[in-house]
């Protein structure tokens, strides 16, 4: 047999068939060695499971005798596993069935389909006898569920399946009410769930005992809350069993009458008597029955009497959670959601704070109110789910209720304060904003910046705010952080003016306390969503506060150090969340507020930049998420700063050195921004739009001697343009000189500031001096001919002459220039498209306004 | 896979569907003369379109038809003449512009009329959604374009404190607004109209001003924009589709005017409708001839035309074919869809009701179908042993060995401590007992 030759490597097939007899040799526990222990079960799960070697796979190439071999060993295999399930020795008998249960989940298709029924038959005797040992029982209603999961992808085996799923309802209901073990209600509502996941139609007969058997213990209150969330998830399931419109309503109409009258006892005295029968009232409309209650008849007398004394928070949150999970998960057919009743749930919960009105005040005895002061956050945080739930559920068809959900947010945020809450809160906000769009961020936008503002308040306090405003807190901080702070004035000198500019309110976030890291991200986050949904619509009264806010934060929290990342302070309950979680929800919040639409330049652009640049290029953050984000944070920016107006290809008309939006639409714009800037340097926009044009032309030199149509229009121009240009620049401003070669300097002077560091680029701008001056001086320049251009081709509005035209622009632009003198050198730029219609700008050209073809004032008139 | 819509406003033309990949017609539903802009496709579950009525008849009509069926399904009459549909992506609402300048907003799955607001002085021509579906935009006879916050307009309190309901109102156009087109960018997009007075005029979402005004030779009917931007095309009265820049530089040398790159032109007669397919990247236009001409936009070739109907197309729509359709036939689809669920909802209400609270209590939604859990994550057996050896070496453990030690000194100590009080209650007792005998003794003695 071939299986003596040698291996070829450790992918070879031969491998397999071999390595299997091995582990069923050795590795087995058979007659010789009873008692292994199981850690040698895992590491034989791991072998299987890494070398595929139930899986009887291979190619045609593979020759029939090592199929048959494989074959066989597999054969053998199923031999050994099912002789242990059928032991009397509860040991190796669990070590059977859970095997079997990898095969399920292992094994050929063909294999599975020819033998899923004995296999089910093997499992099912041990789940009846009632005198199996638990841990037998739990194993094999888990390796069930395993066999329903398979059978579920193939589809010839879906009636087989089925019929057999309708034999085990029966004994795991029996299970559920008579088991008294809670690993064994746990697998056997696992099971459950996996058949109503899978083979709903085989529950439908067994529906109302199925519902009474769940929600008897649900009510009991017996279990641990794992499992109590298991049961919810399994009761949100079980109108699939159905799978009709009504049932689903039916279900949901009776839990929320349940969760209802539980809190009509819950809240007695902390809120007005008529809420709970108004919250009742629009379930059961008048003149009809309600329903009946859930879990049937039987079980209102004896369960709700005693539950609603002892336990009723943990069932309440459990029976929304149970609405949740209807909302969300899958159903085959549409349903008709009681939309008010929910939201009207939701508010009633979390309007109730604790305190008590005046007049009930008498009937409340300090310890009735102790005990739901302290049970109602978690109550409140699962109302917010349900909230969530609904939005996630309705999508669309929210929008009848979405004003009522903002103010309902609007009202819950003026009151929560504890962390939690508001983490959930602000996660709300955000599908909130995400699922309705920028209706919604018109809405939620300041009420969102305003608390986001408040949460992440050290930041603000630590930041060049101890200058101006005497502050403790910080002054504390900087005894701690003497050394970073050196550093940090000299970086964040220039926040103190802004400070002012942007009165922020200090005074009243000084006395909060530090607010947790969680809630911090949670905070950026929905600011991040709010940018990227709303940030250019209506956003003035809060964008610059927020774009402060970012910058500051994100420099703040990246001063700190980098290496937190993986270190992080680790406690044993699970994940936590680090600095290092906050540093990149900072940081991708500021790249947010960066790229979202605004007017102009964005004002912490350069810090930003260098922000970026840090983290990206830093050795020590190689292969972080942070270093991850950054370099596509400069990625994103490099088509900020470096506009591409998307041609298609071969697009007919000279389009290849077509401009960015800003400059091609509205070329006087680029003056005005531009001259802005210049006070105390060469017009730089010029160069800078200069730069542009051989950004563009340097890359498509091999065309570039296609695209002449245009280009002999454009050297008149372009004379006229610098001769005017220099004219300009005698009065007053320095401006360059008309030579060509010193427009190329200009612009070089300021490249730094415009374009991101790097050799290269300065090496492509030197390459193409050359080529400015030499040959493709044409279609270079001819892009800035789109200044007069806009003039000149128009013939429908008679302008005077080029020259004329072009004067005045140039005497605009220095009035321009001598306006804005004082205006702060960090307002140069790209200003945005719609900068046209901006009123100064408006102002100081009022000829051009007329001979402006883009412009509206000229369709007014 | 693409289908080609195409209806007319002649009745017995009907409405033609077409692959758009092969050209092979699938099925011609019948009985439809729609106004332009009164044909949607809802949610990818069935067309509805509004019809042409005479203008004696008091109530509008909008039909719906199934994918599979030729014959109208469902039939609703609007209070008014209802022109321009529009439909949101998800398929939950139908809006509608009626004769009066009001829009109609109905929740599809109910057929309930959930909104009806006074939107224009004159009747409105189109409607279209925003990207993100919270805003609409409306075009009217009048020459105004409106964008309404679909939030604000359910917003009862809020709209009674304002005092106008709309986000923007752009009145610049002289004439009957055309159409109206919106492009991508969300907050920050552009909105194009165009209009009888020979412009197109392009408008910032955000800052609600106009950017850029463009006059045509001729009445520009139809308009749409390029995927990228870069133009956008409009279908004139003329018979040309003018190619308009919007980022792209626009050339000095046409000879179409300010903006005009250039133009497709098959001496056809006036464009009607356009449209653009995404996926072959491709110009959709309907002519008056009753041609549906598909171009190429690279190149302003045509490479497929569609004969619909003598009469002229008014409006095309390019869809994604349903997943539930099969390739090539779609008369035996009906089973099928009627397996998803996909039932045409009920005809639209007529007016807002405002009585039966228990409905208006209520919205129908769709849940997902799909399961989307990988099935690794089902299995379950290796988490069992998993668990299992946990709790065994747990057990085994030497913190769990400790604490029980602690636990049996503790318990032996206690058991000592019982023990001693045993005994020395049983001493007492002894010597109580021996006390007794020795007394009874001694007075047995004395008797």
């Amino acid at each position: 047999m071939s299986v003596l030759d040698n291996l070829k490597n450790m992918y070879d097939v031969k491998l397999k068939p071999r390595m299997l007899r091995t582990l069923i040799r050795e590795q087995f526990p058979d007659e010789n060695h009873p008692g292994r222990l199981p850690s040698e079960l895992t590491k034989l799960i791991s072998l299987l499971r890494t070398h595929k070697l139930l899986s009887e796979s291979f190619d045609d190439s593979v020759d029939k005798k090592l199929a048959e071999s494989w074959k066989s060993a597999v054969d053998e295999w199923v031999h050994a596993v099912l002789s242990l399930v059928s032991s009397n020795m509860s040991n190796k008998c669990w070590t059977g069935i859970c095997l079997l249960g990898v095969t399920f989940q292992e094994c050929a298709v063909h294999r599975f389909l020819a033998s899923f029924s004995v296999w089910f038959n093997n499992i099912y005797s041990h789940i009846q006898p009632p005198a199996e040992s638990q841990f037998v029982k739990v194993a094999s209603l888990n390796t069930m569920s395993d066999l329903f999961s398979r059978l579920d992808g193939l589809p010839n085996a879906k009636r087989d399946g089925s019929s057999l799923a309708s034999k085990l309802i029966q004994p795991l209901l029996k299970l559920i009410n008579e088991d008294d073990s809670e690993a064994v209600w746990e697998g056997a509502v696992h099971l459950l769930c996996t058949i109503l996941t899978y083979f709903p139609a085989s529950i439908h007969r067994y529906h109302d005992n199925a519902e009474a058997a769940i929600v008897s213990k649900l009510i009991s209150g017996s279990c641990s809350v794992n499992m109590m969330k298991k049961l919810a998830y399994c009761l949100a399931l079980l109108p699939k069993s159905k799978g009709d419109d009504d049932s689903w309503c039916l279900m949901m109409q009776k839990i929320l009458l349940l969760i209802n009258v539980h809190l009509n006892d819950f809240f007695q005295g902390f809120e007005e008597e008529t809420e709970g029968s108004e919250a009742v009232r629009a379930l059961v409309p008048p003149g009809k029955d309600p329903p009946p209650p859930l879990g049937g008849h039987t079980l209102l007398g004896e369960a709700l009497d005693k539950a609603t004394k002892q336990l009723p928070i943990s069932t309440i949150s459990l029976l929304i959670i149970s609405c949740c999970m209807m909302l969300t998960s899958p159903y085959p057919v549409q349903v008709t959601v009681p939309i008010v009743p929910l939201l009207a749930l939701v508010h009633r919960v979390i309007m109730v704070d604790g305190s008590v009105p005046r007049a009930s005040l008498p009937f409340m005895t300090g310890m009735q109110q102790e005990f739901v002061c302290s049970e109602l956050p978690l109550l409140h945080l699962y109302s917010l789910e349900l909230l969530t739930a609904i939005i996630e559920g309705t999508r669309s068809q929210l929008l009848p209720h979405a004003a009522y959900i903002v103010r309902l947010v609007k009202q819950y945020f003026k009151r929560c304060a504890l962390p939690e809450l508001r983490i959930k809160l602000y996660s709300l906000t955000k599908s909130m904003v995400v699922s309705m769009g920028v209706g919604m961020a018109l809405y939620l936008g300041q009420e969102v910046v305003d608390n986001a503002s408040v949460d992440l308040n050290p930041v603000g306090d630590d930041n060049g705010f101890t200058a101006s405003i005497p502050n403790p807190k910080a002054a504390s901080l900087a005894v701690m952080q003497s050394s970073h702070r050196k550093r940090k004035h000299s970086f964040t000198g220039s926040f103190e003016q802004q400070n002012d500019k942007i009165g922020f309110e200090v005074e009243a976030l000084k006395n909060r306390q530090q607010s947790p890291i969680a809630l911090k991200i949670a905070a950026v986050e929905a600011i991040e969503v709010l940018l990227t949904v709303g940030g250019g619509l209506r956003s003035e009264s809060w964008r610059p506060a927020v774009d402060f806010l970012l910058i500051s934060l994100a420099t703040d929290c990246c001063k700190e150090g980098w290496d937190n990342e993986g270190k992080g302070t680790s406690s044993p309950s699970g994940p936590t969340v680090t600095l290092a979680d906050l540093q990149l929800s900072a940081l991708r919040a500021l790249l947010a507020s960066l790229l979202s639409p605004s007017r102009g330049r964005p004002p912490y652009l350069a810090r930003a930049f260098e922000l970026f640049r840090r983290v990206s290029a830093g050795k020590q953050q190689a292969g972080t998420k942070l270093a991850a984000f950054c370099a596509h944070a400069l990625l994103t920016l490099e088509v900020l700063i470096h506009p591409r107006g998307l041609p298609m290809e071969r697009f007919p008309a000279s389009t290849y050195n077509s401009l960015d939006k800003v400059n091609n639409r509205f070329p006087e714009n680029v003056y005005s921004g531009g001259q802005k800037h210049n006070t105390q340097g060469p017009p730089d926009s010029d160069d800078d739009d200069d730069l542009y044009h051989k950004w563009v032309g340097n890359d498509n030199i091999g065309e570039a001697s296609a695209l002449s149509p245009s280009k002999k229009t454009k050297d008149i121009p372009f004379e006229t343009w610098t001769g005017n240009l220099s004219m300009a620049g005698s009065s007053g401003t320095k401006i360059l000189e008309g030579s060509k070669e010193q427009l190329v300097m200009g612009m070089r002077s300021n490249e730094d500031e415009v374009v991101v560091e790097s050799q290269q680029f300065q090496e492509s701008i030197g390459q193409f001096q050359e080529h400015v001056t030499d040959d493709l001086e044409g279609p270079m320049l001819g892009t800035k001919r789109t200044v007069p251009d806009g003039g000149l081709d128009n013939k429908e509005h008679e302008v005077a002459s080029t020259e004329d035209f072009l004067t005045d622009k140039q005497d605009g632009l220095t009035n321009v220039g001598g306006n804005v003198a004082g205006a702060s050198s960090s307002d140069k730029g790209k200003s945005s498209v719609f900068d046209l219609d901006d009123d100064s700008s408006m102002d100081s050209f009022p000829d051009i306004v007329n001979g402006d073809p883009d412009s509206d004032v000229e369709e007014l008139g | 896979m693409e289908l080609v819509i195409a209806s007319s406003s002649i009745a017995d033309a009907g409405i033609g569907c077409w692959d758009l990949q092969s050209g092979a017609e699938q099925l011609r539903y019948k009985s439809c003369a729609s106004p332009s802009h009164g044909l949607a496709c809802v949610g990818d579950r069935f067309l509805a379109s509004s019809q042409l009525r005479e203008p004696s008849s008091s109530s509008g009509s909008v039909l719906y038809w199934s994918w599979s069926k030729p014959q109208v399904e469902v039939k609703s009459f609007p209070a008014e003449h209802i022109k321009p549909i529009a439909a949101n992506s998800e398929g939950t609402y139908i809006v509608g512009g009626g004769q009066s300048g009001d829009i109609y907003l109905w929740e599809v799955m109910s057929g309930r009329l959930l909104k009806k607001w006074h939107a224009h002085y004159r009747a409105v021509t189109c409607l279209v959604f925003s990207e993100d579906e919270s805003l609409l935009i409306s075009g009217s006879e009048d020459g105004c374009v409106r964008v309404w916050s679909l939030l604000m307009i359910f917003d009862d309190y809020e709209s009674q404190q304002a005092t106008h309901l709309y986000l923007h109102s752009f009145t610049e156009h002289t004439l009957r607004v055309t159409d109206v087109v919106t492009g991508c960018g969300g907050c920050n997009a552009i909105i194009v109209s165009a209009s009888e007075d020979r412009t197109c005029k392009v408008w910032s979402l955000s800052t609600g001003r106009l950017l850029r005004s463009i006059v045509f030779p001729s009445v520009i009917d139809a308009v749409v924009l390029d995927p990228a931007e870069h133009v956008f095309y409009a279908g004139s009265r003329d018979g040309n589709i003018y190619v308009a820049a919007l980022n792209a530089e626009s050339s000095s040398s046409s000879s179409y005017g300010m903006h005009i790159i250039s133009s497709l032109s098959h001496r056809s007669r006036a464009v009607t409708c356009l449209a653009y397919s995404t996926e072959g990247d491709l110009l959709l236009s309907g002519s008056e001839d009753g041609m549906v001409r598909v171009w190429d936009p690279k190149t302003h070739n045509i490479v497929r035309m569609f004969k619909h109907a003598k009469g002229p197309v008014n409006n095309i729509l390019v869809v994604r074919r349903p997943h539930y359709l099969s390739l090539g036939t779609f008369s035996n689809s009906n089973a099928s869809s009627r397996r998803h669920g996909f039932l045409l909802p009920p005809p639209l209400d007529k007016y807002v009701n405002l009585t039966d609270e228990g409905l208006n209590n209520k919205t129908v939604i769709r849940l997902p179908t799909a399961r989307n859990i990988p099935q690794d994550a089902l299995y379950c057996s290796s988490r069992i042993i998993d668990e299992h050896i946990e709790d065994f070496q747990r057990q085994g453990s030497s913190a769990a060995a400790e604490m029980e030690v602690e636990r049996l000194k503790h318990e032996c100590g206690r058991s000592m401590q019982i023990v001693q009080q045993w005994k020395k209650m049983y001493d007492n007792l002894h010597e109580f007992c021996i006390n007794e005998l020795l007394d009874g003794d001694q007075v047995g003695c004395t008797k």
